[in-house]
């Protein structure tokens, strides 16, 4: 079953998930990195793609992957196999001819909607984020984008619920307040 | 969700919605962000740039220095192919380190193929499994073996050691094979150097071509051979 899995097994496989929740890519970059290059070329060979075409859509795999560990989409099963299908789905996305699933993998369309965002706009709140505080950027990034529960965060740090319920408004405000004063 | 990402100026915003902004945002952000650490951990950990590297541009000296080169380059050749004949280990001990610093794997069976020829399968398997004397075995079983079951085959043999076997199994693959033909120029070169055909496998690393996969490596191994 490991070699299904790029050599982890379910405890690492776990372990996995929960440094990605917390934003620690490091063990993911050890365990995919390592298969970019068989990826890419994968796609080279099977749809004789550019390289650059290729690199593109493995990034966007890798990216999506992330997002579907923290997620809790992916199982510990056959992660090599869908990685290859996965990046073979995002190239034909990215050629703009996927229009069906690719053996039952969901197509992958709601990651379209970040790109709607206005650039200014989220120049200036990438400006204001900045501005914010290491203990709150960690906050509502393991909460937004590592999709940890407010409790188990509070579980983490040893806080109340409550306390991080506030932590949390309090963050929003100061970066909405400094989005304010940049806007 | 248009111009959304203003809406957090909104005094009347509703909460879900703030998340929903703010979830947005930080995908967007934070995903940039690991795009672009592992693009430096890709070009510097792992030798993949975001281009394809270009071919070397041929130089434009004049006829006398390209006679010149020449000249030296052919009596560079003897020289080094006199030494690499009997090659010591440093060639080997790198050869066998880039063999083994990537993990090789089948990616499965044919997309979309129901009725798989369960011999195949079982070679993907046990080849997947690393039990390569046994994967080779069953890749040898198959009665109309494609091109990527012939390449499989070869990589069993070389990664079973049986280095003879994967060198003669690659000359008949690459006859007829140009969908794999980088991979097998690369591995052959690999198992030469294995099984110390040191003119074979520098034959082989030359024919490497700059804007081949694993061009680099390959100048690396003629490298090791020609200081050996």
């Amino acid at each position: 079953m490991e070699h299904k899995n790029f050599g982890l097994t379910e405890t690492s496989f776990n372990k996995l998930v929960a440094d990605l929740q917390k934003n620690d890519t490091q063990f993911f970059e050890q365990v995919f990195l390592k298969q970019f290059g068989e990826t890419l070329k994968y796609l080279c060979r099977e749809y004789k793609s550019s390289y650059e075409d290729a690199y593109d859509a493995t990034m966007d795999a890798l990216l999506e992957f992330r997002t579907r560990f923290v997620d809790g989409k992916l199982k510990y099963g056959n992660l090599r196999f869908l990685f290859t299908k996965m990046a073979s789905q995002m190239w034909l996305k990215n050629q703009k001819k996927a229009t069906t699933d690719i053996d039952g993998i969901a197509y992958l369309a709601q990651k379209e909607e970040t790109d709607t965002i206005p650039s200014e706009a989220f120049t200036k709140l990438s400006s204001a984020w900045e501005s914010l505080g290491e203990s709150c950027k960690q906050l509502l990034t393991w909460h937004f984008y590592g999709k940890m529960k407010l409790t188990e965060i509070a579980e983490e740090i040893q806080k109340s619920p409550a306390t991080i319920r506030k932590q949390k408004e309090r963050c929003i405000k100061q970066l909405k307040e400094q989005f304010a004063q940049n806007y | 969700m248009k111009d959304n990402i203003n809406n957090l100026l909104d005094p009347n915003i509703s909460p879900e919605e703030e998340d929903k902004i703010l979830e947005q945002f930080l995908a967007k952000k934070l995903d940039n962000d690991l795009k672009v650490r592992w693009q430096e951990m890709l070009r510097e950990e792992h030798d993949i740039a975001t281009h394809e590297p270009e071919p070397q541009k041929k130089s434009k000296s004049s006829t006398y220095i390209k006679m010149f080169l020449a000249a030296a380059a052919c009596i560079t050749l003897i020289v080094t192919l006199q030494v690499l004949y009997n090659a010591p280990v440093a060639p080997n001990t790198l050869a066998q380190n880039y063999l083994e610093e990537q993990e090789i794997l089948h990616p499965g069976v044919s997309k979309g193929t129901i009725t798989e020829d369960k011999t195949r399968v079982t070679a993907i398997q046990e080849f997947n499994a690393k039990k390569y004397v046994t994967a080779a075995t069953y890749f040898q079983k198959l009665e109309s073996p494609n091109e990527e079951d012939l390449y499989y085959h070869g990589l069993s043999l070389l990664l079973s050691k049986d280095y003879r076997g994967a060198i003669a199994q690659f000359n008949n693959s690459i006859k007829t094979n140009p969908k794999y033909e980088q991979e097998i120029r690369w591995y052959q070169s690999l198992a030469y150097v294995l099984s110390k055909k040191t003119k074979k496998a520098k034959q082989q690393l030359q024919q490497i071509k700059p804007t081949d996969w694993n061009y680099k490596k390959a100048q690396e191994l003629l490298k090791e051979m020609n200081e050996e």
